[in-house]
Parts: structure tokens; sequence; C-alpha cells
């Protein structure tokens, strides 16, 4: 079943279009590295599919339902990471956790105390006082401690340490292969996102270049790309997003 | 899931913790300002001028800022606010706003009204009126705070509208005259209309999670109206609902300086004590007219007058008296009077019979914490002191010189708690009259011949012999034996809070014949 289904997706900020026409579908469980280069659309993308924005034109449709009619118990089973989040930052950890757990039926304590050890965050610290690395994690704790369906998460390593980047990849990998959660990240370290992703989509241009498993794509580039071995997703994704001017069908 | 209205309990319960600081500073705001009226009240003590003022404009900017905190916390517009992200009812979120404003802006206010308006006696239907409309300026306060934090992105720019507002408001004060007459009996409907609109703008922010430049075209338009139809206030009524607790208006009859020259009598002036009224609540006189009633049966009436326009000069009925309207739309200090009207005579013996009464219906524009109203009023005063009986004594010294003695026969202040501290002044009228030829000659004027004081705690009674008072007068070179002198005189007393003239009617002649009856 797709969990994300977008067709016919345009978006524009006054006069420049962001989005163009983009198709996309999304199957449950995967685990989707969002790629592209600035500007291209990634954030609207996921704001879009939180329903944070309105498109004018296309369909948009998040498990299984049209996302402007997603009701508050669908909206429970999203998690979201933004770029930039922002929490309130007069709170203490634990005071933001007893904040979410009400809103969510499926929080999880456990695992939220789980998280915490993981990350050593400190419960009676102020958010408006953690580092950014701490600050992301107390973001990805609340986002993950209610177990979502779907995880869309912008940029969410950006500013943060190698360390803190693998505490992070550890946290996402352990949770969500444990719960077969479908997770969408859209981020510049595609190392990182190597690690983590079985689907990969590469944004040219406000459209959707590709969107596929990324062992097919793989495959699909191996004799292109000239590679000794196996293409890496960084070569991958130089390789179409610098084809930025040439239409899909021709990158493919 | 957790039901909307333990969504809108459960945001409010966060917003009451993150918003505590500004909420306090709102808090003490109103409490000091609340104090200042009330310690004036009780006290009236000589307040630094300007510090109720202050406490009011803190306290008006103050408001708006606390709401637009709150809904800044959870921006409707902000991708990467919190409460996006998380799954709540968007009619939720904003209804937990508007129920933090009331806890912490609208409950608070209107309980410092109510106690206000305790403590200075306001009757029912007049506190009621007050209230409902410190209900209607406190509602706009918060939608307008709401919305424009709903539509911009920091508290600064919140701020920076706001002084707009106070600039449009403030531009007002003079313009306050023109949206109510603009908007007239309209003004009601749209002040409801134009918060619904702003609330209806709030909501759809929320629920749809972005701003438009559509929303905010049309947030404008009714963010201006709404602060046009509050800032017009009600609509000006003549009802005689007197609001005697809050202010007492006593016209006064007071005269200038003697005419030496030619057969005139002294200026009247209706001067327009009001001692009662906080400085924080009462401002400026709007209008007034007043009816003053003659002794002999005639009346006149002294035009209304909407302050703060052009000065009128009317000719009153029956015209050959001319009545002024002095004092421009200024602000009327506690504890103090202020001459209102002026009332040229030049028919002396009209003015000669005495003024019985006088009646002074208008307007006074009241605002504070919360409140821009125009409450009417009416007061009179009645020129004669129940229980007082006076009585002229008059004798020539020299063919050029007359004397005359003001003797209180009695003097009944009665139980009234407001004279419980009495300066007794007096001043008199001297008029020739030519009886032999049926007319008026002249008429001189003695201006202030002294005063006595009293001093007392009620019930305050004086009896015989306790004022006299003497003052001569220059005869004129045109005097004839067989002329007589008419004297009128009054007593003015002073209360600690009240100002009365009481003139009484006496006469007596060179020959010691009265001419006139008492």
């Amino acid at each position: 079943m797709a969990i994300i289904d977008v067709r016919g997706l345009s978006y524009r900020y006054g006069r420049h279009e962001v989005l163009r026409d983009l198709d996309f579908w999304l199957p449950e469980g995967a685990f989707y590295a969002l790629l592209g280069r600035n500007g291209v659309g990634k954030s609207t993308l996921l704001q879009i599919l939180m329903g944070l924005r309105r498109a004018p034109r296309g369909e948009v449709r998040v498990l299984d339902t049209p996302v402007r009619a997603l009701t508050i118990a669908q909206r429970a089973t999203i998690g979201y990471v933004a770029e930039g989040q922002r929490l309130p930052g007069w709170m203490r950890l634990e005071q933001l956790e007893a904040y979410c757990a009400p809103l969510y039926p499926t929080w999880d304590r456990a695992l939220a105390d789980q998280l915490r050890d993981r990350f050593a965050l400190d419960p009676k610290r102020k958010l408006r006082t953690m580092s950014r690395g701490d600050y992301m994690k107390a973001a990805l704790l609340v986002s993950l401690a209610p177990r979502p369906r779907l995880l869309l998460m912008d940029e969410p390593f950006t500013g943060i340490d190698v360390v803190v980047k693998d505490e992070l990849v550890r946290g996402l990998l352990g949770v969500a292969g444990e719960d077969g959660q479908t997770v969408v990240i859209a981020s510049h370290d595609v190392g990182e996102l190597e690690l983590l992703c079985d689907w990969v989509g590469i944004m040219v241009n406000g459209a959707m270049a590709v969107s596929e498993p990324l062992e097919d794509l793989k495959a699909r580039y191996a004799d292109d790309l000239d590679a000794a071995g196996e293409p890496t997703l960084r070569e991958l994704f130089a390789r179409i997003a610098s084809h930025e001017r040439t239409p899909f069908a021709e990158v493919a | 899931m957790m039901r909307w209205h333990r969504q809108v309990a459960h945001v409010l319960a966060k917003d009451l913790r993150e918003q505590s600081r500004l909420a306090i500073v709102h808090l003490a705001l109103l409490g000091a300002s609340t104090t200042a009226v009330v310690r004036e009240a009780i006290f009236a003590p000589d307040l630094p001028v300007g510090l109720p003022t202050l406490l009011f404009l803190a306290l008006q900017a103050c408001g708006p800022l606390v709401i637009a905190a709150a809904v800044l916390g959870d921006r409707p517009a902000d991708p990467t606010a919190f409460w996006t992200s998380r799954p709540f009812y968007p009619s939720a979120v904003a209804t937990s706003k508007l129920a933090f404003a009331a806890i912490v802006i609208a409950l608070p206010v209107l309980l410092a009204q109510w106690v206000v308006l305790a403590v200075y006696h306001i009757d029912q239907p007049m506190a009621a009126r007050l209230i409902a409309v410190s209900i209607g300026w406190i509602g706009a306060v918060i939608v307008l705070g709401a919305v424009a934090a709903s539509q911009t992105r920091t508290l600064r720019t919140v701020a920076l509208l706001g002084f707009v507002a106070a600039t449009v408001l403030l531009v007002g004060t003079f313009g306050q005259a023109f949206w109510g007459h603009a908007l007239g009996s309209w003004a009601r409907p749209l002040r409801w209309a134009s918060m619904g609109a702003l609330l209806t703008i709030l909501f759809a922010a929320y629920a749809r999670r972005e701003t438009s430049w559509v929303s905010r075209l049309v947030a404008g338009p009714f963010a201006l109206l709404a602060i046009a139809s509050v800032w017009s206030g009600p609509a000006p009524t003549t009802s005689r609902a007197a609001p005697r607790d809050l202010m007492t208006v006593v016209p006064m009859l007071q005269s200038t300086t003697g005419a030496v020259h030619g057969p005139s009598i002294p200026d009247l002036s209706l001067t327009l004590a009001v001692p009662s009224i906080p400085s924080a609540y009462a401002r400026r006189l709007k209008s007034a007219r007043a009816i003053i009633w003659l002794r002999d049966g005639s009346e006149f009436e002294v035009p209304a007058r909407p302050f703060g326009q052009a000065e009128l000069g009317h000719p009153v009925v029956p015209a050959d008296l001319q009545a002024r309207w002095l004092t421009p739309a200024e602000s009327i200090e506690p504890g103090r009077t202020a001459v209102i009207a002026d009332v040229d005579s030049t028919d002396w013996r009209r003015m000669a019979g005495g003024v019985d009464s006088i009646t002074v219906l208008g307007s006074i524009a009241v605002d504070s914490a919360y409140i821009a109203a125009r409450l009417p009023f009416t007061s009179g005063a009645s020129m004669s002191l129940p229980g007082f009986r006076g009585q002229i004594q008059m004798a020539t010294h020299t063919d050029t010189m007359a004397a005359a003695t003001i003797r209180a026969r009695s003097f009944s202040g009665g139980t009234n708690p407001d004279l419980r501290f009495i300066i007794g002044g007096s001043r008199m009228n001297l008029a020739l009259v030519n009886r032999t030829r049926g007319e008026a000659a002249a008429l001189s004027f003695s201006g202030w011949s002294g005063g006595v004081s009293f001093a007392g705690t009620p019930p305050l009674n004086v009896t015989t012999g306790t004022l006299q008072v003497q003052c001569c007068n220059h005869l004129r070179s045109d005097a004839r034996p067989d002329d007589a002198w008419l004297s009128h005189a009054e007593l003015i007393v002073y209360g600690q809070r009240f100002v009365g003239s009481y003139p009484f009617r006496s006469s007596a002649s060179f020959g010691g014949r009265p001419i006139l009856p008492d």
C-alpha cells in the first residue's frame, strides 16, 4: 500500500514555481531519502505532506487519505521534524514529554526513557539551553516516542557534529527498524542517508527525477557510472542532480 | 485521543506557565492602576501628575502584548511551529488563546473595574453600562492583539502595529466625535461585526496553518473598523441618569470684576466643579448646556455646545442675555473647578431679580483602564439654602459712601456630610434704583468683601450673628437722596467636596424703608 501518493503537485512562491507537476509514491515501511540541491523544494514538499502548506494543484494523499482531510487521529500517527524545528524553549525536556504524551494514544513512555538514555539527554534541562545536537535529539525523541507510522524529517542533521549524527542515525535505525515505520528524510548528508535508506528520491528542477528502491537505482546506473564496484548514493546524486536543466527522461 | 475541550485546557495550562511573567507584569500594572484610583477615591491624595495616565497607558500597551505573546507561542502560520507538527485541533489552539486572554486580561480587568465602581458607589445601571463598555473595549484589545500576532512573526512587529493603532487612537481624540457621528447608530453593530470578522480570520489562520496576503488585506480594514467603532464610544444620550456618586457637578454663580460704570451687573459664570472624579476616570467635558431659571419665573437656556469644536456664541431666550461657553475640550482635573460658561447681561433688572436655580446637562468623556465612554450628567443647584435667613443692614456714612452689613440670622447645614468643613465668604451686589422715576439708574458692585470661616461636623448649625461682613461703596456722583439701595448678597459655601452658592435677598434703603419685600 502507498503510504504517500502524490500526483501532479505544483506549488509556487509568488512567481517562482518550486514544485512542478511532481509525482511520486512510497510504500509503507520504506526508509526514504529525499535528495535534491538547495532550493529544489524538498522542505516545501514535506510541509505539503504535513498539511502545513496548501497546494493549489495536484493530489496529495497520505495514509490513503487526502492530506487536508486527515483526522486528528491520523495526524497522531505522523511524526514531523522540521528544519529549524522550534520547540518550546522555556520547557524542560521532561515537561516537553509530559506536554506531548497526552496527545498520542500510542505514546511509549518506555521508549521515551530509552531514547533519552541513549541520547544522554538531561530531562531537567531547559530546551533553550541545549546545544544544537541535543535540541535535535529532543525533537527526534518526541517524534519517535509516539511510534508514528510515518516520520517526516527535514534536514535533521544540519549543523550537527559527526558523533551526534551517528547517535541520531542509530536511534532512528533502532526504532524504525523495530516497528517497520515509514521514514522520509530530506537531507544533504548523502553519506548518512546511504546507511539508512532503502528507497531514494532525487528532485531536480522542482520535479521528482527518480523515485525508486536504492538497489534498483544502483543497478540501473552501475554501467553508466563506470565505477569499480557498485555506485554510491553520493555518485548517483551527483550524476542526476547535475542535470538540472535536463529533462528527467534524458537523465534516465 | 485527547478530546477538543481537553486540548483547550492542555494548551491553556501550557500558555499560563509560558506567559506567566508577562501575565504577572500585566496584573501588577492593573493592581497599581486600580490602587491609584481607589486611593484617590478614598483619601483624595495629590498623586504625582501623570502617574495614573502612565499606568493607564502601560496597561493599554501590556494587554495586547500579553495575548500577542500567547499567540506567537503557537503561531498559526509557521511550518516550524511546534503545534503544527502535533495532533492538535487548530480551533482548540485558537480557543485556548482566547481563554488565556479571558483569564489573564479580561477577568482581572473587569474585577478591578468592579472594585473601582463599588468604591465610587456607582449605581447598578450605570455600573452595568460601564462594565458593558469595558467588555467591548477589552474584547477589542484581545481580538486585535491576537489577530495582529497571527498575521505577523514577532512581538516587535506586533508592538509596531500597536504603536500605529495607538497613534490612530490619539489622532482620534479629536476625531472621536467625527467617528461617533459618522458611524452613528451603526457603531455598535459594526463593532461586533468587525470583531466577528477578525475572530474568523484568527480561526481561519489556525485552521489553514498559514496566512496569506488576502487575509492580511481583509484583516487590516476590519481592524481599523473595530478601532473606529470602539473608539467612537457609545452614542451620546440625553438620559437623565445622573452618576452622582461619580461626579458632583455644581454650577456656581461667580462674579467677576464689578463694573463701575454704566448700568450692568457682574457676569454670570457657570463653573463646573468635579471634585470627586479620579483623574484616571474623567478626562474631558464633551458637551454641556445650561438652563437658568430666574426668580421672576422666566428661564433661559445656554445652548449646547459640543466642546472641541468652534466656540459658539448664542443669543439666548430672552434675547437680551448673551451666553458664551468658555472652556475648550480640556482635561477636567479632579478636585478642581473650571469655568465653562459665561453669561453677559445688559439686562440687570432681569438678573437683579435673582437666579433661582441652574441646571446643567451635558456629558463627560470618561477614559480609564479599558473604559472609553460618555457619561451624561444632569446636575443643578438651587440658589437657596434651606434654613438660611439673612438680612442686610445699610447705612450711609457720608453723602458719597454707603456701608452694608450682612447679618446671618440662622444657618443650617443639616446632616449633609459634604458640609463637614465649611468656609464662608460673601459678596454683595448693590443696585441703585430711582423709585421716583420707576427705573434703574445705576448699579454698583462691591466684589469680594471678606470671609468668615466655619468649621464643624454635621449636623452643623450656625445661628444668629455668626456672620457679619461689611462693605463700603462709593455713591455715584448723580445719586439723589430719594434714591434707594437694593442689595442682594450671597453666601458662598465650600465643602471638602462641595461648592455652593446661596444668594439671599434682603433690602434696605437709606431711609431704612425696604423697597422690595423679602
